[in-house]
């Protein structure tokens, strides 16, 4: 995750725990590669807590962004859901428990997004494994 | 409005020499506590300040008649008084506000000259109707005639009559646009492509490949923009041109709702968006600039139709292009493959120089309703 993002409604995000440091290489630290997974969690979290205030289509348009270029840049399905599950986690921290079922339902329209292009690329791989009627 | 002294208290003025006063009350004496009583209800100090002044003007005018040591409670009923007489004014005023207003707003100077050429526009338009087709719409839509009747006296049914007065009105529409601009239409398919525009007939409009016409044809795309409106109150169909990257927002939005009245569940709908959101980057990306259509389909059952028009250099080869990995934009290349895979149906046109035109069908399984 990285450090220098911030929620653009609260300021800087409390620093990472447990299992999201765990995740995967530190591509946050100034001195780190930046790899296609952490431009992935980077740019989902931010469009994930702009989506969070106003349910906006552009903030879903960005989503879908996000899953296309992962797609283009070779982030697997796995690693999708992996990023999915820290930002929704990270997210979840902070949510006061009245909150909590938006959040989730946010979350889940977020995710549907993001996962369109791999559903895309999944249903042409498929069509092309399929026999052309005789 | 009144305008106070530093004491906040304006001693009446002196028109010349007076007879002199028996005796003057102390009114500087009654300031604080009528200031007090007035500021406990009256918020506005300006408005506060008013009723001070106006009670103590009352208080002098009695002072003659009023017992010295009776003066204060005099100056605080009548403080009291005076707030509540111009609280009632108050009321008054608010209900009878309705009274002052006018509901005619005033004749513009253009606006004479501009109705005189709608006129002019009207009879125009009306004179380049058949002689029989005049009489027709005259005897419908000024005298009040029934179809039925206009249908006997021509030897026809009213069912075939209402359909001819449809074709009348719409041809009429479109004369009366041309007649307005006073121009002619520059080429032999703008004057079919706006009457199918003004018929509101789909099947025509699309046969007469209208919106394509109306992206080529910078008159007709001015002239048509009434009947096109007139076709969007309907409420089941959007039309979203595509200029810039906030247009793609616009047509997800646009898709995302017809998608929803169509009654497509929520993976679909994502699916609808998903098609939406690629057939516009495509457009963005080849042609620059183009148009998306949403339609709301309800036959055979319902769904959503997708139409992504522009005028850009095409597509040379669409077999290859729909092809899997294929990609002259240094795109994913799953784009045509890919949105032909999330709808029911598909259909490009396109050639190299001819534009392209993508048209994709959704429709809603039986359990999605």
């Amino acid at each position: 995750m990285s450090a220098d993002v911030q929620d653009p409604q609260t300021g800087p995000l409390p620093a990472q725990r447990g299992s999201m440091n765990d995740a995967g290489p530190p591509e946050a630290a100034p001195t780190a590669p930046r790899t296609a997974v952490g431009d992935v969690r980077r740019d989902y979290l931010t469009a994930f807590l702009g989506y969070l205030p106003r349910h906006d289509e552009a903030a879903l348009h960005r989503a879908y962004e996000i899953g296309r270029s992962a797609v283009a840049s070779g982030v697997g399905l796995l690693e999708l859901a992996r990023v999915h599950h820290e930002v929704f986690l990270r997210v979840l921290q902070d949510t006061p428990p009245e909150e909590l079922a938006g959040v989730v339902g946010a979350a889940s329209e977020f995710l549907l997004e993001v996962l369109a292009p791999h559903d895309m690329a999944q249903r042409v791989f498929l069509d092309k494994q399929t026999p052309p009627p005789s | 409005m009144h305008r106070s002294s530093p004491t906040g208290y304006r001693p009446p003025v002196d028109s010349g020499p007076s007879l002199p006063r028996p005796r003057d009350p102390d009114v500087a004496a009654l300031l604080p506590i009528v200031q007090r009583v007035v500021g406990a209800r009256v918020a506005d100090p300006t408005t506060a300040e008013d009723l001070v002044q106006e009670t103590l003007v009352r208080v002098l005018a009695a002072a003659d008649r009023i017992d010295p040591g009776m003066l204060e409670p005099y100056a605080i009923s009548t403080a009291k008084n005076v707030v509540v007489t111009q609280w009632r004014d108050q009321d008054r005023q608010r209900r009878n506000l309705h009274r002052a207003l006018d509901p005619g707003a005033p004749e513009l100077p253009d606006e004479e000259l501009v109705s005189r050429e709608e006129q002019t526009a009207v009879a125009e338009a009306l004179l380049r109707l058949p002689e029989e087709d005049q009489q027709a719409l005259l005897a419908h839509e000024v005298s009040g005639q029934d179809t039925r009747s206009i249908a006997e006296e021509c030897g026809s049914t009213a069912g075939a009559m209402a359909a001819r007065l449809h074709r009348m009105r719409a041809r009429m529409r479109v004369e009366y646009l041309l007649a307005l601009e006073g121009t002619e239409p520059p080429t032999d398919r703008c004057r079919p492509v706006l009457l199918a525009a003004s018929s509101g007939d789909r099947r025509r409009a699309r046969e007469a490949d209208v919106d394509r016409h109306l992206l080529e044809c910078s008159l007709c795309a001015r002239l048509s923009r009434p009947l096109v409106e007139r076709r969007e109150c309907r409420g089941d169909e959007a039309h979203v041109p595509i200029r810039t990257p906030s247009d793609v927002v616009v047509a997800r939005q646009a898709g995302r709702e017809v998608a929803e009245r169509a009654g497509l569940g929520c993976t679909e709908v994502t699916a609808v968006v998903t098609v939406v959101a690629e057939v516009t980057g495509n457009i963005l990306r080849f042609a620059g600039s183009g148009e998306v259509v949403l339609e709301l389909l309800d036959a055979p059952r319902p769904g959503v139709r997708i139409i992504a028009r522009d005028t850009g250099p095409g597509i040379p080869d669409v077999e290859r292009a729909v092809e899997e990995g294929y990609s002259t934009g240094g795109g994913l290349g799953l784009g045509l493959p890919g949105i032909r895979q999330l709808m029911d149906d598909c259909t490009i046109e396109s050639g190299a120089g001819r534009g392209t035109t993508v048209s994709l069908t959704k429709w809603c399984r039986p359990d999605e309703r």
